[in-house]
């Protein structure tokens, strides 16, 4: 039997997991901005809907460092923060993924942090 | 029903300030080395955190652009934390490459020298073939420096005419306790083509946040009382200033910051003034609509105090043009996952209202170098700018 992909019950979620659970607050950033906004609804939409219930599963888990949880638990987390990382241009109701008036973040070093 | 309007309460001198700033002579090479000597080798500047170095031979390696140097910072086996230039005193090789870590001894790669964690010459390769040698000449080269919360602050100048706790002044109190509560969830770092002033002072007023924020952070700030965003306290000390933002209370809260906090803590755009557990130097007026604090620690540290966040940003000047950002995120420590992920939104929100903050950098600096204009024209909700230049004048000895 394969490993399962996200914990039991997020089954429906799977489907989303190699493309949208991204580790790194760069690789997030850019999926946003590189992704166009009806993809973006469609992914947010259908995870936010389940995100109470996700929230309530993580908080059951001892650990805090994501990086040390098991690869499903790990993968659910991850799907959970892209997720928030795609709300911005939704709710605040932006024409596209990334607005024009701002300094462009391929000049900022995101410095990856331990523990997240 | 009558709306009071929210009055800023100024403290400090706030008289005799420029409110029409000379500028296009401050962005020349000349004008920045007098800054290099006057200013930033005459103060105490931050340059670690007692955090980065938290056991007897742990260190750290801050290349300081500003100064052209490379400075080691070191927590003795005796606990004490100790800065020196990061150099051997043989023949001056750069001691220590990079990074961090823990030592009991820092060896040389150049010749095999070594030296012990409080700085002094541990060891010499073939001793006997030098004459005539100094031992007590060759320890590493003290750099002062001092500890306030958890930073670690250095002055370049071998005799400093005041200490740190001289030099914080108003600040050097009220911050105990604030700092052990938060975690780091992000940082940034950022070279620009703008002058250091520029940069500081484009963080230092509120009067921006309705225009350059109106894409991300729309309604976080004034609201009904407050329509123009006037700060509630503005304190403008010897050398530093501070003021607390005022939140509006009628801010929208909805799609997934409703979620985010509702499992995790309030931060940008939301904000409690529960001031439960809050030094006396965090919202000094205990204003009731308080959304958070900045503080300049003049001449280049901004830090920003939220209840559950804190946001540090450091402006190092590479030359008259050149600034190195050090741009870092702290929210109060996760005690489960719910909460990382809303740390999440926060930062999502935040990392893009920080893109917004730095887009008119470069294109102020194209403008004034140019100059095209010749002053700036400050209001009084930019006080903290006129006290800036009043502060830097002061100590590059310039009468006005």
């Amino acid at each position: 039997m394969s490993e399962a992909v996200l914990p039991k019950s997020f089954d429906d979620l799977e489907r989303f997991v190699p493309e949208w659970s991204l580790e790194s607050e760069a690789e997030r950033h850019w999926k946003r901005v590189n992704s166009d906004l009806p993809i973006v609804r469609a992914f947010h939409d259908t995870v936010n809907a389940r995100i109470d219930a996700i929230y309530a599963y993580l908080n059951t888990l001892p650990i805090l460092d994501p990086k040390r949880l098991d690869p499903p638990d790990r993968r659910l987390y991850y799907l959970a923060v892209t997720t928030v990382e795609m709300s911005h241009p939704l709710d605040l109701n932006w024409a596209s993924t990334e607005i024009e008036d701002k300094f462009p973040a391929q000049r900022v070093e995101m410095i990856p942090i331990p523990g997240r | 029903m009558t709306t009071t309007i929210t009055q800023t309460v100024f403290k400090g001198d706030t008289e005799n300030l420029p409110r029409r700033v000379p500028i296009a002579e401050r962005l020349t090479p000349e004008f920045f080395e007098r800054e290099r000597r006057d200013i930033f080798r005459k103060s105490w500047v931050p340059v670690a955190r007692a955090s980065e170095v938290p056991d007897p031979g742990s260190y750290v390696v801050k290349d300081m652009p500003t100064f052209k140097t490379s400075l080691l910072v070191v927590r003795g086996l005796d606990n004490q934390i100790r800065v020196f230039q990061n150099v051997c005193t043989h023949r001056g090789n750069k001691l220590v490459r990079g990074g961090a870590g823990c030592k009991r001894s820092f060896v040389c790669g150049f010749h095999g020298w070594s030296f012990n964690p409080e700085g002094g010459l541990a060891g010499i390769t073939d001793e006997g073939a030098f004459r005539d040698i100094d031992r007590a000449l060759l320890n590493l080269p003290v750099v002062n420096s001092g500890v306030w919360t958890d930073y670690v602050f250095v002055h370049m100048d071998p005799h400093p005419s005041e200490t740190l706790g001289e030099w914080l002044g108003e600040l050097n109190t009220g911050y105990d306790g604030y700092f052990e509560q938060f975690e780091q969830i992000a940082g940034y770092r950022v070279t620009l083509k703008c002058n250091w002033n520029l940069a500081i002072n484009s963080f230092t007023e509120g009067y921006h946040t309705a225009y350059i924020h109106r894409n991300t952070v729309p309604d976080y700030q004034g609201g009904k009382n407050n329509p123009k965003r006037h700060r509630p306290y503005v304190e403008l000390m010897e050398r530093h200033h501070r003021y607390s933002a005022p939140a509006n209370p009628d801010h929208r809260i909805h799609g997934m910051e409703e979620t985010a906090f509702r499992y995790g803590r309030k931060a940008i755009p939301a904000f409690t003034d529960d001031m439960t557990g809050m030094p006396p130097g965090i919202n000094v007026s205990r204003h009731a609509n308080w959304a958070f604090d900045v503080v300049q620690f003049f001449p280049n540290l901004l830090l920003l105090f939220g209840n559950s966040w804190y946001v540090h940003i450091g402006y190092w000047p590479i030359d008259h043009e050149t600034i190195e950002l050090d741009n870092r995120f702290f929210m109060v420590k996760a005690k489960n996952l719910g909460e990382k992920i809303s740390q999440e939104w926060v930062l999502s929100r935040g990392r893009q209202v920080l893109l917004e903050d730095m887009n008119t950098l470069e294109a102020q600096h194209q403008m004034l170098a140019a100059g095209a204009i010749s002053h700036v024209q400050l209001s009084q909700q930019e006080i903290s700018l006129q006290h800036h230049y009043k502060v830097a004048d002061t100590m590059l000895g310039i009468v006005r």
